[in-house]
């Protein structure tokens, strides 16, 4: 009776996922929810750093499949802020890449044998060999942390030139990202409950890169507007 | 029995699977069942020094899921309704 009861319903109703197509409350009622979700992982003393990015990368994601600009701008803007607290508290900082000493405090380097020659690129100094020729430190401003401290994105970033080329690294546009955003905006694979989490993550990062870019590309940077945000709340 | 170019990669695969049963996910059980298998078939000789990490590790990922189910419910449930909603109007 079920089985005859099921074939006579409309095949919307008997397969919802496969008859209908997501609308606009979808995301918009899941977004209501991303701020408490956030909020909750973000109480503990320490928070899990990977979830929490993981829960913002959803919610930033379903903000931009909805289109919501508003809601995706506050979740990146406090995606950012949220970096930004975590480099400058972690020991990620000491990794971060340090602006050049000012030439005027550091001595002229003296001419012994081992040393590198005058004209030959001298080794960085680390920190504590800064601090003990009395070079002030000067911690990278949040201009800096936004592009992405080594331990956060597992690359290092002072073998890049300036943060230019930074962004045009982490932003530029390649044929995977773009093929696996398709394949994410078909699938709609945007929960935990779904299998394959590990190809979830990078269809949301891809997501997150391309949005980034549209936004970006409407507005301007968002490094911009997220270093005055920061500043205005802090 | 693996070929040799394949048994390289046993490793890698084993892993994989340890990264994914530590990560908080619903299907856990499945992912555990699979890695059981993958280890009785090519890796029996390690059988139990494995099973018992890939049991702490499902205990690591089991834990972290327990805590999040509530808001991951939400989030499916919020879908589910716009579902229905979307399903009645068209």
């Amino acid at each position: 009776m079920l089985l005859i009861a099921l074939s006579k319903k409309p095949v919307a109703q008997a397969d919802p996922i496969g008859g209908c197509r997501l609308q606009a409350g979808d995301a918009q009622s899941r977004l209501a929810v991303y701020p408490a979700y956030i909020a909750w992982e973000l109480k503990p003393k320490t928070p899990d750093v990977v979830r929490v990015q993981a829960v913002y990368a959803r919610a930033i994601a379903d903000a931009a499949s909805l289109g919501d600009v508003a809601s995706l701008e506050t979740f990146w803007l406090s995606y950012m802020a949220f970096l930004v607290r975590l480099t400058s508290l972690s020991s990620a900082l000491p990794n971060c890449p340090f602006p050049p000493p000012p030439p005027s405090i550091e001595p002229e380097p003296t001419h012994r044998e081992g040393h590198a020659p005058r004209g030959l690129p001298r080794r960085p100094k680390l920190p504590d060999e800064r601090r003990a020729l009395g070079v002030v430190h000067q911690e990278p401003g949040p201009s800096h942390l936004l592009f992405f401290c080594p331990t956060l994105s597992g690359r290092r970033t002072d073998t890049l030139p300036n943060a230019v080329s930074l962004q045009e690294h982490f932003f530029k546009p390649a044929d995977e990202i773009d093929a696996i955003y398709r394949s994410a905006l078909a699938s709609q694979q945007l929960t935990l409950r779904d299998s394959g989490v590990e190809d979830l993550v990078k269809v949301v990062m891809a997501r997150l890169s391309h949005e980034r870019r549209r936004v970006e590309e409407a507005q301007g940077p968002f490094a911009t507007r997220a270093v005055s945000f920061v500043a205005k709340a802090s | 029995m693996l070929p040799p170019s394949s048994s390289s990669r046993l490793p890698l695969l084993h892993k994989l699977f340890l990264d994914r049963l530590r990560t908080p996910h619903a299907t856990v059980d499945d992912t555990f069942q699979a890695y059981t298998s993958l280890v009785s078939r090519y890796s029996e000789s390690d059988y139990e020094q494995l099973l018992v990490k890939a049991s702490k590790a499902k205990a690591d990922g089991v834990g972290k899921w327990s805590k999040r189910e509530r808001w991951e419910n939400q989030l499916v449930s919020a879908s589910h309704c716009s579902l229905k909603e979307a399903c009645r109007t068209g």
